[in-house]
């Protein structure tokens, strides 16, 4: 082999075209291909059988794992969703809605027919008498004084 | 006692493309009885390569098991632009030179000199070494070790994938993640290297 092709080949410089056909032919020779085979020769032999069962066990173990990741991936998501929803409808909620209403009551009923302003404030005035009548108003007003 | 191929034809099973790809498929889906069969395929050239590139026999079991267990977690992403081989045994150089760097482990390096390599083919005139039936002594193959041993890890993995596993030159500038010209760079340093340390063994040989 030319002297500075072996000093690129050492330094691993990029070769010309030339170079690199005449490294081809070096690989290609004799000299190179007998230690070639001779390392293609030597043996390989199969790890022992403890190996191969403990390499058994850790891949059992390890598709368990993957096998229930989506499982528990899933489950968090849920976990997740349904909390969210029920953070939101609690906010979501107008305070109109989160009064306390007599169901018993005959104008609680549908306050929605009232349409009118007469209705309206008759729904009102019997509203505020129902309160009266279960105290809410007295205790509120004790307080205030208080 | 001589090594002969005795239980190559077991261990050097190869699986054939459609096999691999169809073995793969099967893996993707967690079945570990078709990545079992990936492992019997593979098991015995994967702990060779590895056997020769890292300290002792214990270490190459654990860096071994850990190339399969690496192969079977990140299955989903083998996107089949190289082989199956080609991609296990790039796991398994990357796990080896980690490992070197974790153990701060110095490779023997023997420094090629600047010298030229013999143009002439090494004469193997003794029962030793039968090129025909690519049969080494026991003795032979042990020097073979130790040579290929002293070599620095860089020219150490190209040779090794390619005179041992017949990987073509891009097949390891992929799995070394080099250019193609520094693989045959390489390959020639190295086989240079291994036949100046046979000479020096033979010619000892001859003369005691």
């Amino acid at each position: 082999m030319d002297k500075g092709l072996f000093k690129k080949v050492l330094d691993e410089q990029a070769l010309s075209a030339e170079e690199a056909l005449a490294l081809d032919g070096e690989l290609e020779g004799t000299a190179q291909t007998s230690v070639g085979k001779i390392v293609g020769a030597l043996e390989d032999h199969a790890p022992s059988l403890s190996w191969r069962s403990g390499l058994n066990q850790r891949l059992a173990k390890e598709s368990r794992g993957r096998r229930f990741t989506p499982v528990f991936r899933y489950s968090f998501a849920l976990v997740a969703v349904a909390g969210a929803t029920l953070l939101v409808a609690t906010f979501m909620r107008a305070p109109g809605a989160t009064r306390p209403t007599d169901v018993n009551s005959p104008v609680a009923a549908d306050s929605s027919k009232h349409e009118s302003l007469e209705d309206t404030l008759m729904y009102e005035h019997q509203e505020e008498a129902s309160k009266a009548s279960l105290g809410i108003y007295v205790s509120f007003n004790d307080e205030s004084r208080g | 006692m001589a090594l002969s191929g005795a239980n190559r034809l077991a261990t050097n099973r190869k699986l054939d493309l459609a096999a691999e790809q169809a073995l793969v498929e099967q893996c993707r889906r967690q079945d570990l009885e078709a990545f079992s069969k990936i492992v019997d395929a593979y098991q015995a050239r994967v702990f060779g390569f590895v056997r020769r590139m890292v300290r002792n026999e214990e270490e190459a079991m654990d860096v071994t098991q850990e190339v399969f267990i690496r192969a079977f977690r990140s299955l989903d992403r083998f996107d089949g632009r190289s082989s199956l081989r080609t991609w296990l045994f790039r796991i398994a150089h990357n796990l080896c030179i980690d490992k070197s760097r974790r153990l701060e482990r110095r490779f023997i390096e023997t420094s090629l000199e600047p010298t030229m390599p013999d143009d002439e083919p090494i004469e193997f005139a003794d029962e030793r070494w039968d090129p025909e039936q690519a049969v080494l002594s026991e003795e032979m193959a042990q020097v073979v070790e130790r040579a290929i041993a002293s070599m620095s890890e860089k020219l150490r993995v190209v040779l090794l994938l390619h005179d041992k596993e017949d990987m073509g030159y891009d097949e390891i500038a992929r799995a070394v993640d080099v250019p193609v010209g520094t693989v045959k760079s390489r390959l020639f340093l190295a086989r240079a290297h291994l036949q100046r340390q046979l000479s020096q063994y033979l010619e000892y040989e001859v003369a005691h």
